[in-house]
């Protein structure tokens, strides 16, 4: 069944997009104010922990997508349902992360578009490069990941070269012990980005060479944890806990204090090129985990014919989910604490002690 | 998810296979031989039929026969004429047909190519192709002598692909010297060439030439496969087949490469590609082509390699100006004013004082000028070709904007766009850039740089999902393949690439064709 095929690299670049696709504009771990990147660093030790937890399901069924083995695991119908909570669940997040590109886009430089065309034409897009398959998706990752790399270079100079960069803003580390930064740990920066990462148990089955997706999805997670992190650091440095805190969007803030030359500055329009790169491939791997599962529980062969259909149900999610993008971030912390740990940690901890236990039996 | 769009495929294939069965033999008379032809032919004026007697044998006429203008008429005249009526004082008086027919063969005909032909179509065509047939009465099978000679255009310096250094010949209409053209550079027992004809009515010659041991066994199998599916009544132009075996029909990208240069047509048979050539155009196709392709110049690897790789960088640089700049130009006008600089704003304001129309409106009217007067001056009569540059500078440059139609900022724009798609090397790479320019204008227009990084970003999927003979079009950016960067946007020093040439006669791991490596899950 499976054949299209993705190579390490683009497993790499594809979740290196994902994890620091939303994480980087909307920011994360501040409740824990200075010392947020000290929480997110944190947090990518949990990431490793869940990509770890991931890969031990991954080498025990290694054809086959989360919702295959929960219902070899459970047995068709309870497998069945936890498989119909994890459409629902990716489908709620594809379309969560498509309501942060229609605020994001609306509040910055599209103001007056209304917002239904600005989510709108995005799934469009994606529905056009799920369309192509995963294969496409992948080698396209690979090339804008390229491009937001550069990018994200030149900014990250550009920081240096303004002389925005405070470095004291940091100290002092720990000022308030350790107790709100393990907080805000358990309550944001595991489960946001790292959580989020259980999608890419659909996505595991396609790559190529078994035998290092360990290692490459090792690499993934740290350099695009350290990633978040440096780049949390910059923005606490340049804007002070206080403006961070309070600012919707802490590196957009942070970038249009670049002003170089007299020529280069504003540049809070690049840093919204990088958010729709990255945001476009992540609404783009929950998409298509949500069409393989669904592919996978209903048996469904064209799993073409899904794609139109959901991109709608994606589409209309991602509108009426909240009033406005306060109440939307609000929610997004209440999910973050209450229903990500189930998808994220929950099921799949369930899984790894039924297959341990099966193991132990059997033998 | 290719497919192949052939609609004509079906049915000329039924009516191949029905001439086949009517295949007839030739008449042992050859009076009875000549009026069929004559029906054939209609009674065409430029048919020569010649009757006449071989030396001394008396008996038995023969005939020659040729078309005028397409064989060499002192050929003819000299090496069978000449020869059998002649010369031939020492064949046998009175043998039987079969005999003389033999010694024409063996000691009177002296021509280096003869062949004999049985079938009556074979023999039509071998007239039309500008053979010589000669038939002698009471035998059924004919001789035909190559004697074709027409004349030729002579081998030109490259139009469309020119150079400061490095070779100036073209292709030309002939493919037999553009076959001598490639040999004459590679002198390979390797280098093989395959040959076809296609077209039910203008039966074109068309051959594929690879080397053996570089280009890989499933590609020359592919291009064979895909040239014996087309079907259709005339190859005029290596366009004709690029539609036929091109891998996808809805795209605007090119997925064969064309060009009129021998020396771009042997360095990709170096690089394991095939070169198809047709006759009757100076544009040899090469499969399989990647996008990248299309940036290279054969200069490059005749310039230094510092000097070369300037100047693809520039071509990228270039492409990408053509593509954008008038929706960059939107975006910015329209949606991101923040992101001039403020006395950049001020003035393009300034300049936009009082014209009537939104930016996306005067740039789509100034860029389908520009369209018009580029296809203008490509038609139009030579002689009246200033006309065309005179009016087009004065419309686009002087009257548009003193008529307060069109900021001045907008002319800089179009200008810019246009010189850049001149400098691209290969032309149908750059009329992609043409038609996509409209769409990310109008994308600019509705969304500013959102909507462009969104096209943008569905431009390279839809690039990603094409193959050419199965190598991905954007190979070796995606597909990602450190080894192969060495010649995409840089152009390393030769010395660099050196393995590759010494691997040529076996088959080699470090130079394949179509190394899309394995993940390429077709």
């Amino acid at each position: 069944m499976v054949k299209e095929k993705i190579s390490l690299l683009q497993f790499f670049v594809l979740l290196n997009l994902f994890v620091y696709g939303t994480n980087l504009v909307v920011g994360s771990g501040l409740d824990a104010k200075k010392d947020a990147w000290i929480a997110i660093l944190i947090g990518v030790a949990g990431g490793i922990l869940l990509f770890l937890m991931y890969y031990y399901l991954y080498t025990l069924y290694p054809d086959l997508s989360l919702v295959g083995y929960s219902q070899k695991l459970l047995g068709k119908y309870a497998g069945g349902f936890i498989g119909l909570l994890y459409i629902i669940f990716f489908i709620y997040e594809a379309a969560r992360d498509l309501r942060d590109v229609g605020g994001v886009i609306g509040a910055t430089v599209l103001n007056e578009t209304p917002m239904i065309f600005i989510s709108g034409v995005m799934i469009l897009a994606i529905a056009y490069i799920i369309y192509l398959g995963i294969e496409v998706l992948a080698r396209t990752a690979e090339i804008f990941w390229g491009f937001v790399v550069i990018l994200g270079a030149l900014g990250s100079l550009f920081f240096y070269f303004s002389g925005l960069i405070d470095v004291k803003q940091l100290l002092p580390l720990l000022e308030s012990g350790w107790k709100p930064v393990l907080k805000a740990v358990y309550t944001n920066t595991i489960m946001f980005p790292f959580g989020e990462m259980v999608a890419f148990t659909f996505i595991l089955p396609y790559i190529e060479k078994k035998k290092q997706v360990l290692k490459v999805g090792m690499a993934a997670v740290i350099v695009s944890g350290l990633l978040i992190t440096y780049s949390t650091a910059i923005n606490l440095s340049v804007l002070g806990v206080d403006i961070m805190t309070r600012s919707q969007f802490p590196l957009l803030s942070a970038v249009q204090g670049i002003e170089i030359m007299n020529f280069i500055e504003h540049l809070d329009v690049m840093a919204v090129l990088v958010l729709i790169i990255g945001v476009f491939f992540k609404i783009s791997v929950f998409y298509y985990a949500a069409i393989v599962a669904m592919a996978d529980l209903f048996k469904v062969t064209h799993k073409k014919r899904l794609i139109f259909p959901t991109a709608i149900i994606i589409l209309n999610t991602s509108l009426i989910i909240a009033g406005n993008f306060t109440e939307h971030l609000n929610e997004g912390k209440f999910v973050l604490r209450t229903i990500f740990p189930i998808f994220a940690v929950g099921f799949p901890v369930l899984y790894c002690l039924i297959a341990f236990f099966k193991s132990k039996v059997t033998r | 998810m290719s497919f192949h769009w052939n609609p004509f495929q079906k049915k000329n294939h039924d009516n191949n296979t029905d001439k086949k069965q009517v295949e007839s033999p030739l008449h042992k008379d050859i009076s009875e031989n000549i009026a069929k032809l004559k029906l054939e032919f209609g009674d065409s004026t430029e048919i020569v039929i010649r009757t006449f007697h071989i030396g001394r044998h008396k008996d038995l006429p023969a005939v020659a026969i040729y078309m005028e203008g397409l064989a060499d008429q002192n050929f003819v005249n000299k090496f069978i004429m000449e020869s059998l009526m002649l010369h031939s004082s020492d064949i046998e008086e009175h043998a039987s047909s079969k005999a003389l027919f033999q010694s024409i063969k063996m000691n009177a005909l002296t021509l280096s190519n003869v062949k004999i032909l049985k079938v009556w179509d074979e023999l039509v065509l071998s007239i039309l192709s500008g053979s010589t047939i000669i038939m002698i009465d009471g035998w059924n099978e004919a001789l035909v002598g190559e004697t074709q000679g027409w004349e030729e255009r002579a081998i030109t310096e490259p139009t469309s692909q020119t150079v400061v250094r490095g070779p100036k010949d073209a292709f030309t209409e002939s493919i037999k010297i553009n076959v001598t053209l490639i040999r004459k550079r590679i002198k390979s027992a390797n280098l093989r060439m395959e040959t076809v004809q296609i077209g039910e009515v203008s039966r074109t010659q068309i051959a594929y030439m690879y080397i053996q041991g570089i280009a890989k066994e499933d590609l020359v199998q592919e291009v064979k496969s895909r040239l014996d599916k087309i079907h259709t009544d005339s190859i005029l132009e290596s366009g004709n087949i690029e539609e036929f075996i091109q891998d996808q029909m809805l795209t605007p990208f090119p997925q064969l490469i064309n060009t009129e240069r021998p020396d771009a047509a042997v360095g990709n048979l170096l690089e394991g590609r095939v070169v198809i050539l047709i006759n009757g155009t100076p544009f040899v196709l090469i499969a399989p082509a990647t996008f990248f392709q299309f940036f290279q110049s054969p200069e490059d690897y005749y310039q230094r390699a510092d000097i070369a790789t300037f100047m693809r960088l520039l071509r990228f640089l270039v492409f990408f100006i053509s593509l954008l700049a008038p929706s960059i130009y939107i975006a910015l006008t329209t949606f991101h004013q923040q992101m001039l600089p403020f006395p950049l704003l001020i003035n393009i304001a300034a300049q936009r004082e009082g014209i009537p129309f939104p930016a996306f409106i005067e740039a789509l009217i100034m860029e389908v000028t520009f369209e018009i007067l580029r296809e203008a001056g490509i038609r139009m009569p030579r002689a009246v070709g200033q006309a065309v540059s005179i009016v087009g500078a004065i419309v686009i440059g002087e009257a548009a904007v003193q008529a307060g139609i069109i900021s001045p900022a907008m002319v800089i724009v179009v200008g810019i766009t246009a010189i850049s798609s001149f400098a691209i090397p290969s032309f149908n790479i750059a009329i992609s850039a043409r038609i996509l320019r409209f769409i990310f204008m109008a994308s600019a227009a509705m969304a500013g740089f959102y909507g462009m990084t969104l096209t943008a970003i569905v431009v390279v999927a839809h690039m990603n999902s094409l193959r050419s003979f199965g190598v991905p079009y954007l190979k070796p950016l995606s597909p990602f393949s450190l080894s192969e960067q060495k010649d995409i946007f840089l152009r390393l020093p030769q010395w660099f690439s050196q393995k590759k040439l010494s691997t040529i006669g076996n088959a080699n791991e470090i130079k394949k064709p179509t190394n899309q490596a394995s993940q390429d899950g077709d």
